[in-house]
C-alpha cells in the first residue's frame, strides 16, 4: 500500500534548494521531456520517460532527501503500479503498456491537482517518484560496479 | 450611431469635443488626477478627436461570452438585464459593419488545411477563443466614415463642440438642452433625444458636472454615477508554455493572416470551470517568447560566427547566466527539433474584475479645465480576490495543459508573490454608468436610458455591468446599433 503523498512547503523549498545545488542541471531539461502524449511512440522502461536522465537522477536524489521513507525501489514501483523486474533497476523495467499507464497516472495527477510547484514548474507526484526510481537505479548500478 | 440614421427623416447632430486630428489642446481636457491603482496618463487614455478612441485601438474584436451576461452568485453585482442571445443579431450587424469574416468567432473557420489547429483539451475544460483583428482600412472609423457623414444631408457634425453640462427640466424628467463651450463662445443644443457617447471616464464626468438642477449630478440620485469603474487587469508574461507534442503547435494562437482575415486565438476556461471554481472570466494570450537570456545568446553566437566581439559583451554574458533557463529551453528546442518543433511561448493574462463600487471616477474639488469645469479624478481599485482569480485560472490552465499531454507551463511570478506583480490596466473604461433595471443598482436601464430621464441615453462601455475578457469595442458597437434601433422605434 503506498504511503499518503504530501509535501509541505518547507520540504518543497528544500527540494528546490537541492536541485539548485546540483551543478548546472536545472529542472527545465527534465520537464521539457516529461509530458509525453500517449500517442507518441512511447517508452517501455522507466528511464525512457525522461529526456535527460542525469537531470532526472538529480531530481530524484533531491526528492528522496526530503522523503527518505520512499527510498525503496519496491515501494516506489508498487506506488507507481510498475512491475518490479527481477533483472533490476528502472532502466530495465519491462512492459509495453508501461508508457500508457505511467502517462495516465502523470496526467491524472494534474487533473486532480496532485502536483508540487517548484520554481514556477508544476511536477506531478508520479514524475517525482519516477525520478527517484532513476536515481535509485543509478545508485544500484554504481554499487554493482564497485562490487565487481 | 449617427450613421445608423443616415438617409432617414431624422436630423442628427454629432458633437465632437476635438477636431479631425490629435491635438494637445483637446487632449489636455482629459487631464486629471489618479489616486487609486497606478494608471496611464489620462491625456493618453482616450482620444478627443473625430473617430474617438478607434484612432488608437488594437482592433481586437470578440463578443462577450454568454456567462458574462449571467448572474453569477460568486460575482457580486453580476448579471446584465439583457442576454447574449438578445444581442446576437447586433453582433452580426457589428461584424458586417467591421467587415469581419462570415463566422468570425468559430475556431473551425480559421483552420488551414489541418495545420495550426486549436488545441484539444481533456473534457473541453479549456476553450480556444477567436479574436479577430479588424483590417486597417476598416478600423479607423473617423477616417472611414468621414466622407459618408460629410455627404449626409441629415447628419451634421460639429467639431470642437464641448458639452459642459446636460441641463434638465426642473423636475429632472427630461433633458432641455446641452450647454456647449467652444473657444469662440458658448452655445446650446436642443433635441428630442440625447445620447452620451464620450467614453467610460467622460460619460460619468459629464453627468457629475450637470448639477444646475440635480445638485448631486444628473442621474445620480443613488450615488452610482462614476462608480464601478473597471478595467481589464493584464499581466504580461505571466508564464511560458513549452510544448511536448507536435499537436501543441501554438500557430492557432499567434496573430496571423488567413483567407478569412486576420486573427489570433486565446485560451480561456469554459463556463463549467468558471462556475465550479468560482472564477472570473480571463484569457491567456500567447506570443513568441524571447527572453533576454536567449536574445543575448544569439548575439554571442552571431559574434562568434563572425569572429567579432559583440557590443555589450559583459551584459550579454550576464543575461545568459541570469536567464539560463530560457537559454536552455531554446537550445533544447534546437537540439531535439523533431520533438519540440516550437519554442516556448510566453503567456499573458487579461481578466475581468469583480464590480467594485469603490473604484470610481470623481470630480476634482480644485482643478478645473479651460472651460472652468472640474477635472476628473480616477480612483481605480481592484482586490485580492481579483488577483486570486487570475492565479487560480492559471493553475487550471497549467493542470489542463499537462493533463491533456500538450506541454508544460512555467509560471514566471517570482516566489508566487503576486503582490509584486506589475498589474497593468488597459484602455478599457467600463462600468461607470452601469446597466440595471433597478435605479438603485444602475444608472441606465436595459435600453441604456438614464433612469428617470425620458430622453437621455448612454452609449459605450460605461453601461457594462460586468466585463468578460473580450475587448469592449465590439460590444460597444453592437449596443450602439441596438440603441439606434430603439431610438428609431421611439421616433416613429
Amino acid at each position: 500500500m503506498s504511503t499518503p503523498f504530501s509535501i509541505d512547503r518547507r520540504s518543497a523549498m528544500r527540494l528546490l534548494a537541492s536541485i539548485g545545488l546540483a551543478g548546472s542541471t536545472r529542472p527545465q531539461e527534465i520537464l521539457a521531456g516529461i509530458s509525453r502524449s500517449v500517442k507518441d511512440p512511447g517508452f517501455d522502461t522507466v528511464n525512457g520517460f525522461f529526456s535527460n536522465l542525469e537531470s532526472a537522477s538529480y531530481l530524484g536524489a533531491a526528492y528522496l532527501r526530503i522523503r527518505p521513507e520512499e527510498a525503496d525501489f519496491r515501494h516506489l514501483c508498487q506506488a507507481l503500479g510498475i512491475p518490479r523486474s527481477s533483472e533490476g533497476p528502472a532502466g530495465k523495467v519491462p512492459g509495453g503498456r508501461l508508457a500508457e499507464s505511467i502517462t495516465q497516472k502523470h496526467r491524472a495527477d494534474f487533473r486532480n491537482a496532485r502536483v508540487l510547484k517548484l520554481a514556477g514548474w508544476s511536477l506531478s507526484y508520479t514524475e517525482l517518484r519516477l525520478s527517484a526510481l532513476v536515481y535509485l537505479g543509478d545508485a544500484d548500478a554504481e554499487a554493482e560496479s564497485k562490487d565487481s | 450611431m449617427a450613421r445608423e440614421f443616415a438617409a432617414t427623416s431624422h436630423r442628427v447632430a454629432l458633437l465632437e469635443s476635438g477636431g479631425l486630428q490629435w491635438e494637445e489642446r483637446s487632449q489636455a481636457l482629459n487631464e486629471g488626477k489618479i489616486i487609486g491603482r497606478p494608471y496611464y496618463a489620462l491625456t493618453q487614455a482616450w482620444l478627443r478627436y473625430f473617430g474617438g478612441t478607434t484612432n488608437h485601438w488594437t482592433a481586437y474584436v470578440r463578443p462577450l461570452d454568454p456567462i458574462d451576461f449571467e448572474e453569477r452568485p460568486w460575482v457580486p453585482q453580476s448579471g446584465w438585464p439583457i442576454t447574449r442571445e438578445g444581442l446576437d443579431s447586433f453582433y452580426t450587424r457589428a461584424a458586417q459593419f467591421l467587415k469581419l469574416a462570415e463566422t468570425p468567432f468559430d475556431p473551425t473557420a480559421w483552420i488551414d488545411a489541418g495545420k495550426r489547429l486549436p488545441w484539444e483539451f481533456e473534457g473541453d475544460r479549456v476553450k480556444s477563443d477567436v479574436i479577430q483583428i479588424v483590417a486597417p482600412e476598416n478600423r479607423l472609423l473617423g477616417i472611414r466614415l468621414r466622407q459618408e457623414l460629410e455627404a449626409s444631408e441629415n447628419i451634421d457634425t460639429y467639431l470642437y463642440a464641448n458639452v459642459v453640462e446636460i441641463v434638465p427640466d426642473k423636475a429632472v424628467k427630461e433633458v432641455r438642452h446641452l450647454a456647449i463651450a467652444t473657444d469662440n463662445g458658448n452655445h446650446q443644443v436642443t433635441a428630442r433625444y440625447y445620447v452620451l457617447a464620450a467614453g467610460g471616464i467622460e460619460n460619468p464626468r459629464l453627468l457629475l458636472l450637470s448639477t444646475s438642477v440635480q445638485t448631486e449630478g444628473l442621474g445620480n440620485g443613488y450615488d452610482l454615477v462614476g462608480r464601478y469603474f473597471s478595467n481589464h487587469i493584464e499581466v504580461q508574461r505571466i508564464a511560458t508554455f513549452s510544448p511536448s507534442t507536435s499537436s501543441a503547435d501554438p500557430g492557432f494562437y499567434l496573430p496571423r493572416e488567413h483567407a478569412n482575415g486576420t486573427m489570433r486565438g486565446c485560451l480561456a476556461l469554459d463556463s463549467r470551470s468558471q462556475k465550479e471554481s468560482k472564477l472570473l472570466n480571463a484569457r491567456f494570450i500567447m506570443n513568441p517568447h524571447k527572453g533576454e537570456g536567449w536574445m543575448s545568446m544569439v548575439k554571442l553566437l552571431q559574434g562568434a560566427s563572425r569572429r567579432r566581439v559583440p557590443e555589450g559583451l559583459e551584459r550579454h554574458i550576464a543575461n545568459v547566466i541570469a536567464d539560463i533557463d530560457d537559454v536552455a529551453a531554446h537550445a533544447f528546442a534546437y537540439v531535439r527539433p523533431e520533438r519540440f518543433r516550437h519554442r516556448p511561448v510566453a503567456l499573458s493574462a487579461c481578466a475581468e474584475q469583480i464590480p467594485n463600487a469603490e473604484s470610481r471616477v470623481l470630480l476634482d474639488d480644485q482643478e478645473r479645465d479651460r472651460f472652468d469645469r472640474r477635472r476628473v479624478v480616477l480612483d481605480w481599485r481592484f482586490t485580492d480576490e481579483d488577483v486570486a482569480s487570475i492565479r487560480q485560472s492559471l493553475d487550471h490552465l497549467v493542470r489542463h495543459c499537462s493533463a491533456s499531454g500538450l506541454g508544460r507551463i512555467r509560471e514566471l511570478v517570482p516566489n508566487e508573490d503576486y503582490s509584486a506583480v506589475d498589474f497593468r490596466g488597459s484602455y478599457h473604461h467600463m462600468g461607470t454608468t452601469r446597466m440595471h433595471p433597478d435605479a438603485r443598482q444602475g444608472v441606465v436601464d436595459a435600453n441604456c436610458r438614464v433612469h428617470g430621464i425620458s430622453n437621455l441615453f448612454v452609449a459605450g462601455s460605461s453601461v457594462f455591468p460586468t466585463y468578460g475578457h473580450a475587448n469592449p469595442t465590439f460590444t460597444i458597437i453592437a449596443l450602439a446599433m441596438r440603441l439606434s434601433d430603439h431610438l428609431r422605434g421611439q421616433l416613429q
